[in-house]
C-alpha cells in the first residue's frame, strides 16, 4: 500500500512498469503507419524513383501521445489505484473479525458501509487474513464461526442486506465469546451504525477484553458528513391532522422534506423541515382536508432509503365507517324533513356511510356493529332495549363512538345510554307565550374537540332536551353550550369509546344548526375522533358456557386466544415493502403496540387486507442515543464522506476508450483523408462507424442486443416482410423450388398485374414468390400454385396453414399445366395425379367444373371458357353451396380452390421487354388475349368476390323500381 | 449477387457487369455513331462497283454481256462499259481488355476498358454504316453486313475473357493494306509498342494507336504514405510521400508517350491521346477525321451531319 495524498495504490510495484513508456514512445516513433493502399496501372513508371523520405512516414505526435496515454492508463490502472484509501492497519495472515451493524439504521449510508467492507475485505485478501463476518441484527447462535478466506467472505458480504429491526450486538458478542479464536492474531473491525441501543458501552468493553489489546479493535463511526440515521414518527394529533415526529441523536443539522403517499404510492403531500443541531426532533404537521388525509397510507423522509423513516399509517387514522339508525320512518315520504338527511349530506363526501334496511332498532343495530362501524349515529331514538343496549355499551368499550340526536321520544326522559341523564320535557325557546328568545351559540371553549370552528350568525336553537344540571360531574364533557350557558353538545368517555349527545333534532325543526357549514364541520370532527374499535374478545364463550367454572388462567387463555394478525407485507432495510419471509409471524393485536420490530416481527401491515395494522420502527418514546466514547486506544475510523473510490475500472475504461480513438484515427488516416474510389471510401466508412458502435456496444454494455440475435433479427425480417406485403397488395405465387417453373409464374403474374393496373381499378404491384412452409400467407388475396410432375412432400404444419388460409378467405389458384397431356395418347390411366396427390391431405370441398353462370365467368369480362397456354382443360371450382356443407367454406361463398390444368402462366408470361415467351395453341394470339381475362376474372373474383353474383338480381330490382 | 473472392474474379465479376452492359454501349455507340456519316469510296481503278468509269474497247476475253450496247451502236466498234471500283477497305479492331484497363479513379466516369468498348463499338458501327468491313482479330472475320456491329458487341461479350484481349493483335488473319485500331492505354514497356508497330508495319498493316488513360494517370493525385500496386498484383511501389512522385511520374509517362507516338509516325502509324474524364465523342470524331483521309479513294471522307446531307 502506498499513498499520494487522497490516492492509495494497491499493487503500487506495478508502478515501475512506466520506465518502459520511453521505449514504447520509441517505438511507436519508429513503426510508421501502414501505408494506404492504391492499385495503380501505371505503377511501372514509379518504380525506382527514389524519392522516399522515410522521416515523413513517422505516426505524427500527437497519435504517439495518445498511444502513450492510453499506456500510462493503462499501467496506472493495474496498479489498483484507490481515492480516500483506509488507514487501518492489517496484520499478516491473521484472524480479522468483522462486525457489521446491520440494523434500521445502517440502512441510509449502507452504500458507504458495504464500500468499507469490501475495501476491508480486500486488503484482507492481500493480507492474506482469513475472515469472520458477524452481521450483529440477524446473528443467532447457529450463525456459523469458521473464518472463511477472504474471497468467499466477500462473497458471502455481498448477501447482506440493512435489516429493519434493530442489531442485536450483545447475542454477537455472546456468540463470539463461545467462539475458539484460538491463539492466532486477531482484529476486531467493527462497523458501526453509530447509535446506541441501550448497550454499546457493555459491548465495546466486551470486544476490547476480546482482543485483548485495544489496538486490535477499530471502531468506525459516522464521520461528520455521514448521513445520520434518523427516524420519523406520524400520529393525528389534537387538531385532526396528521403530525410527523422526526427524531435524530443529535448533533448533527438536517434539512429535507417529509412526504405523504397514498396507497399507490402518488405523492399527496410534501413540507420541507429543518432539525437543528442543538435539538433531536422537530415537527411537521400536515394540515390537510380530512378527505386527502385518509388517504396517506406512508409518510417518509424524501430522499432516504430506510425503514427507519418510512412510517406506515394504518387503520386508525383512515377512512370511517359509519352506521346510522333513524327512528322515524318518514324518509321516503318526506326526505328533507328526516332525521338523516342532513347528516347523510354532511358526511357523505368522507366516509362510508352504512344504514341497515331493518326498520327493527335491534337488529339493525346488529348488523351494523358486524359491519364494523366505528362511528354509530342514533337520530330521533327515544329508548333502547336493554339488549341493544348492553351490546352498545360494548362496543363503546371497545373504542366505539357513539353519536346520538334528541327527538320528541328522548324529552321523555331517555335511557340510560346517554352521556347525562335528561330532565323530563324539553326546553322551548321563542314560542307565543314565552319571553325568551331563540338561543344562539356560545363560542366553543377550548377542551371541545369543535374548538376553533366559525360560528355563523344565523345559527338558533327553537328547541332542545336539558341535561339535569345536578347530574353534571366531571365526567360529563360538555362539548357546546347556548349563549345561556345551556348545554347543547355533551359527551361522555365510555372505556375506550365516546358517548355524545346532540340535545337537538338532526333535522331542522328545533334548530337552523342542520342547515349550516357548521353542522357539517362539527359532525367530521365528530367521525374523526374514533381510533378503531377493537375486535371483539370471546366473551360469549365464558357466559353461554356456564359449566366451565371461571379458572385463575382464565384471562391469560383469552390473551392467547385473541385474533393474532397475519403478516401481509412488510418493510426490508430501505422501506420497501416486500412479501413476508419464512421468520415473519403473526402478532397479536395486543401487542402491537408495545413491540419494537425484530426478526420474527419485523415492520410493516399486519391484519387483513382493508381493515391492517402498522408495526413501525419509530415510536413516540424513541429517542437515538449516539454511541458512547470507546475505551482508550481503541482505533477509530470515520466512514469516509465520499468513501473510497477503486479508480481502476475508470482507467482501464479510459484506455480502451483512448485505444479505440487510436484506431479510429488510424483507420481515418488510411482511408478516409486519401483519394480512392467511392466505393471503397465507403467501406472505410462502414469500418470506421463500426469500430464507433463497437466501442458504444462495449461502453454501455448492452448485453440485450448480443443475447439471442438470431431470434431479434428473424422477428425483424418477419416484420419486414409483413410491411412490405401489407402496404401494396402483391399476387403471389408458390415456388415449387424449381427455376424454371418459378420463372415462368413470375413473369407470368408480373405480365399479368401489368394487365390488371391497365385495365381495372386495381393496381397490383410486383408478385410475390412464397415459400408455403414458411412464409405468412394472411397477405395474399390469391396465390397462384403451379403444380409439377414431382411435388414436393407438404409436412402437416403446413397443410394446416394452407387450410387455415383457405378457410379465412384466399384462394389459391392451382395450376397443373398438364392439359397438353391430353393430347399425347398413351397416358396412364390409374395412377394418382400430381395434384391429386398434393391435394390428398388439405382439407378440400367438393369441387365441380365451372358452372355456365358462376361468377367467374362474369367478375369482369364475360368468359364462356377459360383458356390459357393450351385450350380445353377444365376449371374446376368448389361446388356451389347447396349441394355441400364442408368445413372449407366461406361466408362470401368465394371458392377457396380453382383449378386448372392450361398453364395460365405460361400464356401470360412475357419477358422484360414485353415479349411473349411461349406459343400459345391452337388460337394464338386471340387465345392469350382470352387467358389475361381468365387471369382478371379470377383476380377479380379472389378480391370482389360474389359481388357480381348480385347481379340475378337485378330482373327483380329493376321491376321493383317500376322500370 | 456473389461478391468477388479475389482479384482475378473481382474482374471476372466486373467483365460480366460490362457485359451486361453492352446492350447500353451498343445504343451509345450507335448514339455516337449517326452523328457522324461516311460514303463508300471508289478505288479510282476499274472493277465491280456502280457508278461509271470509263468506256473501254471490246477484247477477245470479255464477256458479251459486258458489251455497252448504246454506245457501241453510236460507232462501229464494240465498247464495254467499266465501272469504278467500289471496294470497301477492311479494319481490324482491338481493345485491351487486360487487367490494367479495369482501372477507374475518383476522378474518372467509367473504366478505361468500358471506354475501349464503347469507342470499339461505335466506330465499328460507323464503318459499316460507310461500307467497311470490320474484323475482331481471332475471333471475327471481316463483315461488312448490317448486322456486323452486334455480332462484334456479341463476340466481344462471348469472349471477354480471350487472350487476344490481352495481348497485342499479331495475326496471320490480318491481310495487307488492311488497318487496325488499337485502343489501349499502352502502358506496357515501349519495346513491346514498339515490336508491335514494327511488325504491324512490315506486314503493310496501318495501324491507328488509341490511347485511353484514366486522368489520375495523368496526374498521379495522390498523397501521403500510398503503395502503389500494378493491376495484375506483380508490381508494387511503396512512396513515402505520393506527391513527391508527381513531377517525375509526369515526366516519364511524358517520355513514354513520346516515344510511342515517334516511333507510330516513323512507321505511318497514327497516335493520339483519350481520357476517360472526357466524352467519348470526342474521342470518336478525332478518331474519325483521322480515319478518313486515310482511306484510299473517295479523297477523305465526308464529315457531314447525316441529316445535312440528306437535305
Amino acid at each position: 500500500m502506498m499513498s499520494l495524498g487522497p490516492l492509495g495504490f494497491l499493487s503500487p510495484w506495478l508502478l515501475t512498469a512506466a520506465i518502459v513508456l520511453p521505449l514504447i514512445w520509441w517505438l511507436l516513433r519508429i513503426t510508421p503507419p501502414s501505408p494506404h493502399h492504391v492499385f495503380f496501372p501505371a505503377t511501372r513508371l514509379l518504380a525506382g524513383i527514389n524519392k522516399d523520405e522515410q522521416d515523413k512516414a513517422h505516426s505524427p505526435w500527437w497519435l504517439t501521445l495518445l498511444r502513450l496515454l492510453a499506456a500510462a492508463a493503462l499501467i496506472l490502472a493495474l496498479a489498483r489505484p484507490v481515492l480516500n484509501p483506509q488507514t487501518a492497519t492489517l496484520e499478516k495472515s491473521g484472524l480479522l473479525v468483522a462486525l457489521i451493524d446491520n440494523g434500521w439504521a445502517s440502512a441510509g449510508d449502507w452504500q458507504q458501509r458495504a464500500s468499507s467492507m469490501r475495501q476491508l475485505l480486500e486488503r484482507a485478501e492481500q493480507h492474506n487474513n482469513s475472515v469472520l463476518l458477524l452481521p450483529t441484527a440477524d446473528i443467532d447462535e447457529r450463525h456459523s464461526l469458521k473464518p472463511l478466506s477472504a474471497f468467499k467472505a466477500r462473497e458471502q458480504f455481498a448477501s447482506f442486506t440493512p435489516h429493519p429491526f434493530a442489531p442485536d450486538r450483545l447475542k454477537a458478542l455472546a456468540v463470539l465469546n463461545k467462539a475458539a479464536l484460538g491463539n492466532q492474531q486477531v482484529t476486531f473491525f467493527w462497523l458501526s451504525d453509530g447509535l446506541d441501543y441501550g448497550h454499546a458501552k457493555e459491548f465495546t468493553t466486551g470486544l476490547t477484553a476480546l482482543a485483548g489489546n485495544a489496538k486490535n479493535l477499530t471502531i468506525m463511526k459516522n464521520g461528520a458528513k455521514a448521513i445520520t440515521p434518523l427516524t420519523l414518527h406520524a400520529l393525528v394529533n389534537q387538531k385532526g391532522d396528521l403530525q410527523a415526529t422526526i427524531t435524530s441523536p443529535g448533533g448533527i443539522s438536517y434539512e429535507g422534506h417529509v412526504r405523504a403517499l397514498d396507497n399507490k404510492g402518488r405523492s399527496v403531500f410534501l413540507k420541507p423541515f429543518k432539525l437543528a443541531a442543538n435539538t433531536t426532533t422537530t415537527e411537521v404537521a400536515f394540515e390537510l382536508p380530512l378527505e386527502l388525509r385518509n388517504q396517506i397510507a406512508r409518510v417518509e423522509i424524501k430522499g432516504r432509503r430506510s425503514a427507519s423513516t418510512s412510517f406506515l399509517v394504518d387503520g386508525r387514522a383512515n377512512w370511517q365507517r359509519v352506521g346510522l339508525i333513524s327512528g322515524e320512518a318518514s324518509e321516503q315520504a318526506q326526505p328533507l324533513l328526516s332525521p338523516l338527511y342532513y347528516i347523510k349530506k354532511a358526511l357523505k363526501p368522507f366516509s362510508e356511510l352504512t344504514e341497515p334496511d331493518d326498520k327493527n332498532t335491534a337488529q339493525a343495530t346488529d348488523t351494523l356493529l358486524s359491519r364494523d362501524i366505528t362511528t354509530l349515529i342514533l337520530a330521533g331514538i327515544g329508548r333502547l332495549q336493554s339488549k341493544t343496549s348492553e351490546q352498545l355499551q360494548d362496543w363503546l368499550q371497545r373504542g366505539g363512538v357513539l353519536v346520538r340526536f334528541a327527538g320528541p321520544r328522548l324529552e321523555q326522559g331517555g335511557d340510560d345510554l346517554l352521556p347525562v341523564p335528561l330532565r323530563q320535557g324539553g326546553r322551548a325557546l321563542g314560542g307565543a307565550l314565552s319571553w325568551s328568545k331563540p338561543q344562539k351559540l356560545a363560542p366553543f371553549e377550548e377542551n371541545s374537540p369543535f374548538f376553533g370552528l366559525e360560528l355563523p350568525a344565523d345559527v338558533s336553537v327553537k328547541r332542545q332536551v336539558l341535561a339535569d344540571p345536578s347530574q353534571l360531574n366531571d365526567g360529563v364533557l360538555i362539548w357546546a353550550r347556548l349563549e345561556d350557558g345551556t348545554p347543547l353538545v355533551t359527551a361522555r368517555k365510555t372505556g375506550r369509546g365516546l358517548l355524545v349527545l346532540f340535545h337537538i333534532t338532526a333535522n331542522s325543526t328545533w334548530s337552523d344548526l342542520p342547515h349550516s357549514g357548521l353542522f357539517v364541520d362539527m359532525l367530521r370532527r365528530l367521525v374523526a375522533l374514533s381510533s378503531g374499535v377493537t375486535p371483539k374478545t370471546d366473551t360469549n364463550t365464558a357466559s353461554n358456557n356456564p359449566a366451565s367454572s371461571p379458572q385463575p388462567g382464565d384471562s391469560l387463555r383469552k390473551q392467547a386466544e385473541l385474533p393474532a394478525l397475519p403478516p401481509i407485507r412488510i418493510l426490508d432495510g430501505f422501506g420497501n415493502f416486500t412479501a413476508p419471509t419464512i421468520y415473519t409471524k403473526a402478532v397479536r393485536i395486543a401487542d402491537l403496540d408495545r413491540f419494537t420490530p425484530s426478526k420474527i416481527h419485523p415492520p410493516g401491515l399486519y391484519g387483513t387486507t382493508g381493515r391492517s395494522r402498522a408495526l413501525n420502527i419509530a415510536s413516540p418514546s424513541l429517542t437515538l442515543t449516539p454511541l458512547p466514547a470507546p475505551p482508550a486506544n481503541v482505533v477509530q475510523e470515520n466512514y469516509k464522506a465520499n468513501g473510497s473510490y477503486p479508480l481502476a475500472p475508470l482507467l482501464f475504461t479510459l484506455a480502451l476508450i483512448l485505444f479505440l480513438i487510436d484506431s479510429l484515427i488510424v483507420s481515418l488516416m488510411q482511408g478516409l483523408l486519401a483519394p480512392t474510389g467511392k466505393r471503397s471510401r465507403l467501406r472505410k466508412a462502414v469500418q470506421a462507424s463500426a469500430i464507433l458502435l463497437m466501442a458504444g456496444a462495449a461502453l454501455i454494455g448492452t448485453e440485450p442486443a448480443l443475447a439471442a440475435p438470431g431470434e431479434k433479427q428473424r422477428s425483424a425480417a418477419e416484420d419486414a416482410f409483413a410491411l412490405n406485403m401489407s402496404l401494396e397488395t402483391h399476387l403471389a405465387y408458390v415456388r415449387t423450388g424449381r427455376p424454371d417453373i418459378d420463372r415462368i409464374s413470375r413473369l407470368g403474374l408480373t405480365a399479368l398485374s401489368k394487365k390488371i393496373a391497365s385495365r381495372t381499378a386495381f393496381e397490383p404491384v410486383e408478385p410475390v414468390g412464397v415459400n408455403i412452409a414458411k412464409d405468412e400467407l394472411a397477405f395474399f388475396p390469391l396465390l397462384y400454385w403451379p403444380v409439377p410432375a414431382q411435388p414436393a412432400d407438404l409436412d402437416s404444419a403446413t397443410v394446416a396453414r394452407i387450410n387455415a388460409y383457405m378457410k379465412q378467405g384466399g384462394v389459391i389458384l392451382f395450376d397443373t399445366q398438364d392439359q397438353i397431356n391430353s393430347f399425347l395418347p398413351g397416358q396412364p390411366a390409374g395412377e394418382p395425379t400430381p395434384l391429386a396427390r398434393l391435394l390428398a391431405r388439405m382439407d378440400i370441398p367438393p369441387l365441380e367444373p365451372v358452372p355456365s353462370n358462376h361468377v367467374l365467368t362474369r367478375s369482369f369480362y364475360l368468359l364462356n371458357s377459360f383458356p390459357g397456354r393450351w385450350q380445353g382443360g377444365t376449371l374446376w371450382v368448389e361446388a356451389s353451396r347447396k349441394n355441400t356443407s364442408s368445413s372449407v367454406r366461406n361466408s362470401d361463398d368465394v371458392s377457396a380452390i380453382i383449378i386448372t390444368s392450361n398453364n395460365l402462366a405460361a400464356a401470360w408470361a412475357t419477358d422484360e421487354r414485353g415479349r411473349t415467351l411461349f406459343a400459345v395453341t391452337p388460337n394464338g394470339e386471340r387465345q392469350r388475349e382470352m387467358s389475361y381475362r381468365t387471369g382478371i376474372n379470377i383476380v377479380m373474383y379472389a378480391l370482389t368476390g360474389n359481388y357480381k353474383a348480385d347481379q340475378v338480381h337485378l330482373p327483380a330490382l329493376m321491376r321493383r323500381l317500376g322500370q | 449477387m456473389d461478391t468477388p473472392a479475389n482479384d482475378y474474379d473481382l474482374f471476372e465479376h466486373e467483365a460480366h457487369g460490362l457485359a451486361s452492359a453492352m446492350p447500353a454501349l451498343l445504343v451509345e455507340a450507335a448514339r455516337i455513331a449517326s452523328a457522324l456519316s461516311h460514303g463508300i469510296h471508289g478505288r479510282k481503278r476499274h472493277g465491280p462497283g456502280e457508278t461509271f468509269w470509263q468506256f473501254r474497247t471490246y477484247e477477245n476475253s470479255d464477256a458479251a454481256h459486258n458489251i455497252d450496247w448504246r454506245r457501241s451502236a453510236t460507232t462501229d466498234r464494240l465498247y464495254i462499259r467499266e465501272r469504278e471500283w467500289e471496294a470497301s477497305h477492311t479494319l481490324w479492331l482491338w481493345p485491351d481488355l487486360s487487367p490494367s484497363m479495369s482501372f477507374i479513379s475518383h476522378q474518372a466516369k467509367s473504366r478505361k476498358a468500358e471506354r475501349a468498348l464503347v469507342l470499339t463499338l461505335a466506330i465499328g458501327e460507323l464503318l459499316v454504316r460507310a461500307g467497311e468491313r470490320i474484323g475482331l482479330v481471332d475471333l471475327m472475320p471481316p463483315s461488312n453486313q448490317h448486322t456486323a456491329p452486334q455480332m462484334l458487341a456479341q463476340n466481344i461479350a462471348t469472349h471477354q475473357n480471350h487472350e487476344s484481349f490481352r495481348r497485342f493483335p499479331v495475326s496471320r488473319q490480318m491481310k495487307r493494306y488492311s488497318e487496325c485500331l488499337l485502343f489501349s492505354d499502352f502502358l506496357m514497356p515501349v519495346d513491346e509498342i514498339t515490336d508491335m508497330i514494327k511488325s504491324l508495319s512490315a506486314r503493310g498493316i496501318k495501324g491507328h494507336l488509341v490511347q485511353i488513360l484514366d486522368p489520375a494517370e495523368e496526374t498521379l493525385p495522390y498523397k501521403g504514405r500510398v503503395l502503389f500496386e500494378s493491376m495484375d498484383g506483380n508490381l508494387s511501389v511503396l512512396a513515402g510521400r505520393a506527391q513527391e512522385l508527381r513531377a517525375e511520374y509526369q515526366r516519364r509517362l511524358h517520355l513514354h508517350r513520346e516515344t510511342i507516338r515517334q516511333t507510330a509516325q516513323n512507321y505511318q502509324c497514327s497516335f493520339m491521346v483519350h481520357h476517360t474524364d472526357r466524352p467519348a465523342s470526342e474521342a470518336l470524331l478525332a478518331l474519325y477525321a483521322r480515319l478518313g483521309p486515310s482511306l484510299p479513294g473517295a479523297g477523305g471522307a465526308r464529315l457531314t451531319r447525316e441529316k445535312g446531307a440528306s437535305s
